[in-house]
């Protein structure tokens, strides 16, 4: 049968510069967490990252809670990473994340 | 019906305005629409007024006061005092003895669980939580901020053994971040992910801990706390002028 994926937006504004990085600790957190078998079938990749803005993640669609719990374990000094949307294909995801206004005070147009 | 996300485990750690309002805008953004920050009875005075500032931004404020002592005598002093000003009373069960008497009592609505401290709930406990509709608190920030792998494994075991009597008991619980700065404040829909994907919860239970089972207790005691409240099952529906005689 065929794979299904999701795609999470998620948005922040501090995050790293580099999406290597970033994309590493999401990374050693969920193996951290889960072990390296969830790690393997969850084939969760870094699609789209914009620094100061946010990014897509790609997760296999049975995956999508421990991806997001690796998101929510992510720590930082200032904002913490809210999840906006989950997407069914990286268009509409990368459009969403292009067009949500990143102001705190923003509405919460893109809870699910 | 859309769900309203409700935070209110905020710990602050200074009563500044300017820190208050911070985590309000984190609230904001993170999608929260109502927010209740629990602090102790101690410091209760010093919470600046910040009513005014949420409401712009949209939030509904639930007043919350702790009233942790490992006194009871004490406990009961400043439940006579708070029960009728403020909306929610929680106390944290760090011993048997303060466990026992936070399910005892009619005027605690939550009993928080602190991993470093055994938690344990006996039968009795889970009778009287059942018919006076009390709820477990549960935080994540033990398990994200952990200093190291024992401690969340510790923290990971204790929250099992707990949500395991929870679910089999059909106990009311309240799951949220428990964050002391706007820094460890997490949206309401990844913390329901952290429990699917540690503890196997239903994803429909995990949302409801954030939203539904916190307003369920926040409206019991709002209608309890308004003048139209008489007695449990009694109420004052319309106030009209009788003028004739009896």
């Amino acid at each position: 049968m065929r794979e299904k994926f999701r795609y999470i937006v998620f948005i922040s504004k501090s995050l790293p510069e580099d999406k290597d990085d970033f994309y590493k600790i999401i990374v050693s957190t969920l193996v951290e967490l889960f072990g390296l078998r969830s790690l393997a079938f969850s084939r969760l990749t870094l699609v789209d990252y914009i620094p100061g803005r946010g990014g897509v993640i790609k997760v296999r669609r049975e995956a999508i809670h421990i991806a997001r719990t690796a998101l929510a374990f992510y720590k930082n000094n200032k904002t913490p990473i809210r999840v906006i949307k989950i997407a069914g294909t990286l268009r509409k995801a990368k459009s969403i994340l292009r067009s949500y206004p990143c102001d705190e005070n923003a509405k919460n147009k893109g809870d699910k | 019906m859309k769900r309203r996300f409700a935070e209110i485990t905020i710990t602050p750690s200074s009563f500044s305005k300017e820190e208050f309002k911070n985590m309000l805008n984190t609230a904001s953004f993170l999608g929260f629409k109502v927010v209740g920050f629990n602090i102790h009875v101690k410091n209760f005075k010093n919470i600046p007024e910040v009513k005014n500032y949420a409401e712009k931004l949209g939030l509904e404020l639930v007043s919350r006061v702790d009233v942790t002592f490992s006194d009871i005598g004490l406990i009961k002093k400043y439940l006579k005092k708070y029960r009728k000003k403020v909306e929610l009373i929680s106390i944290k069960g760090f011993s048997r003895k303060i466990i026992s008497f936070g399910c005892r009592d009619r005027r605690i609505d939550i009993i928080r669980v602190d991993p470093h401290y055994k938690f344990t709930l006996f039968k009795g406990d889970v009778k009287q939580i059942l018919e006076q509709d009390k709820a477990i608190e549960i935080t994540a920030k033990p398990l994200i901020y952990a200093k190291n792998f024992q401690e969340r494994v510790r923290t990971l075991q204790s929250y099992e053994k707990t949500l395991k009597t929870i679910l089999k008991k059909r106990i009311k619980f309240v799951f949220g971040s428990g964050a002391c700065s706007p820094a460890e404040m997490r949206d309401a829909r990844s913390l329901a992910s952290l429990l699917v994907s540690f503890f196997d919860m239903d994803y429909a239970k995990a949302l409801d801990s954030l939203s539904c089972n916190v307003m369920s207790i926040v409206e019991r005691n709002r209608l309890k706390l308004s003048p139209n409240f008489i007695w449990p099952g009694v109420y004052l529906l319309e106030e009209e002028k009788y003028e004739g005689k009896i």
